[in-house]
């Protein structure tokens, strides 16, 4: 526990906000409300887990986030300036928010990877030479030369994801949300996503994950954000509010397994990480 | 020609002899079929060089119409063939490149971009669902099946534009503003596999 609170404590110093969410509403249709007031503050460099369970609005909020969606009410700052509904404040946050999709088919267009990667870049409007650089940055920082001229159908599941990842990663953004990284990704392809969000960390990248995954939240995450029927019920300490059963109850969620038998063995200080375990 | 391109294809290109005659095959039936019916008339009296017995008349195949036939015979298979030595052997992406240099109106190449990749999903996604199906007997005899086709392509068609909805949404999450680009990977840095990314056709 002492651990934890350290690293919180040090990010305490150093946060910088990047993105503030108001009194947000959306809406899909009349009937339905799909985001209820939500208030919430996005920093540099945090690796933020939200939980919650289907439908309960986790996807509809990134997708505001990211400025695809706009907010029926409320308002939204991006380096704390307020953003409006025009073409140029979009733009300013999908470049600065990263968003991953939950289906790689969804997100993949190009026909080769170079290609694909190259798109959001391209829609930037930077100049040849710039594309290029970054497209290559990317290929060589995520390790997927070699996969340059590969059709994306010829793809595995953890190699597309992480073509997913060099896409947003190649637009420059300040924090990048993950929807649902791990669904349908097999053991070795998601201890291969993990390794890639240890990639992201190192370049001081912010993350922002979708999960069902208690135990890798638990893993993963300094902070996490509880959803519950389109409102935010919790946002803080992994360690505090994973304890709160009733809590957990809400949003339709189990505790990770470590907390678990660490409570049950009147643990003082319980591990993160199987690894990290003193037997 | 079609046998020049043929040979080119198939040595200078590095398309295996089976793969190329196979991939041959399926034009190669539409055209003997369209071939026949252009080569046979039908007429009450006999004549020409072949008459076959049909009920108040016969089909017959003159002289004239044989040389039709071969003609356009010959024709589809020489362009047929020209079209898979070109597509064998470049990959999508460079031909929708170069019909952007022939200035191609942009809405053209951004559609032919979106199919190209959106085939590949669909073709995944019918393959699941016939699959599915399959598993619960769906075709079990002539008019299950035909019931079967018709519930997995009503399925498929609601899937697509659900899938086109998400897609325009992951688009639009990276800025995309109404045109396709992509940049290509420079020619000089392509590692050339077996020689066929060299071959080139004018």
């Amino acid at each position: 526990m002492d651990v934890v609170n350290v690293n919180l404590s040090r990010n305490k110093n150093i946060k910088q906000e990047i993105l503030k969410l108001e009194q947000v509403s959306f809406q899909y249709e009349e009937s339905q409300k799909a985001l209820i007031q939500i208030d919430v503050t996005f920093y540099a460099g945090e690796k933020v887990a939200v939980l919650g369970n289907n439908g309960a609005g986790k996807s509809t909020l990134f997708l505001v986030c990211n400025g695809v969606q706009q907010p029926t009410n409320g308002r939204i700052y991006l380096n704390e300036q307020e953003m409006g509904s025009g073409k140029k404040d979009q733009l300013a946050l999908r470049q600065s928010i990263g968003l991953v999709f939950q289906d790689v088919d969804v997100q993949i267009i190009g026909s080769t990877v170079y290609e694909e990667i190259s798109f959001g870049p391209m829609n930037l409007h930077l100049s040849k030479d710039e594309v290029r650089e970054r497209v290559e940055g990317v290929i060589q920082n995520f390790d997927l030369g070699g996969f340059e001229e590969r059709a994306p159908h010829r793809l595995s599941g953890g190699e597309k994801k992480r073509v997913c990842i060099a896409d947003v990663l190649a637009m420059k953004p300040k924090i990048i949300f993950f929807d649902e990284p791990t669904t349908g990704l097999d053991p070795k392809n998601t201890l291969l996503f993990e390794e890639n969000l240890k990639m992201l960390e190192k370049q001081g990248m912010g993350t922002v994950i979708a999960t069902h995954d208690v135990d890798f939240a638990w893993r993963f995450a300094e902070r996490i954000i509880l959803f519950h029927e389109g409102q935010i019920v919790g946002d803080g300490d992994p360690d505090e509010l994973f304890r709160d059963k009733e809590l957990m109850k809400l949003c339709g969620l189990v505790q990770p397994m470590l907390l678990h038998i660490g409570e049950k063995l009147g643990w003082t200080k319980i591990p993160r990480r199987v690894e990290e375990l003193d037997i | 020609m079609a046998v020049v391109m043929g040979v080119i294809t198939v040595v200078i290109g590095g398309i295996p002899l089976r793969k190329y005659l196979r991939v041959m095959l399926v034009p190669a039936g539409f055209i003997l079929i369209s071939c026949l019916a252009i080569a046979f008339e039908f007429s009450i009296e006999k004549i020409g060089i072949l008459a076959v017995p049909f009920p108040s008349g016969y089909l017959l195949m003159t002289k004239e119409t044989a040389l039709k036939a071969l003609f356009v015979c010959a024709k589809s298979v020489g362009s047929v063939s020209c079209l898979y030595a070109y597509s064998l052997s470049t990959p999508m992406s460079k031909i929708i490149h170069g019909l952007r240099q022939l200035k191609v109106p942009e809405v053209m190449i951004s559609l032919m971009y979106l199919m190209y990749r959106y085939i590949f999903v669909l073709l995944e996604t019918y393959q699941g669902m016939k699959v599915a199906a399959e598993s619960r007997m769906g075709y079990a005899h002539y008019w299950k099946s035909i019931r079967t086709t018709g519930l997995v392509y009503r399925n498929l068609l609601v899937k697509s534009y659900e899938h086109a909805m998400h897609n325009f949404d992951a688009m639009e999450s990276r800025c995309f503003d109404g045109q396709v680009k992509f940049l290509s990977k420079e020619k000089a840095k392509r590692k050339s596999k077996n020689g066929r990314c060299k071959c080139e056709f004018k």
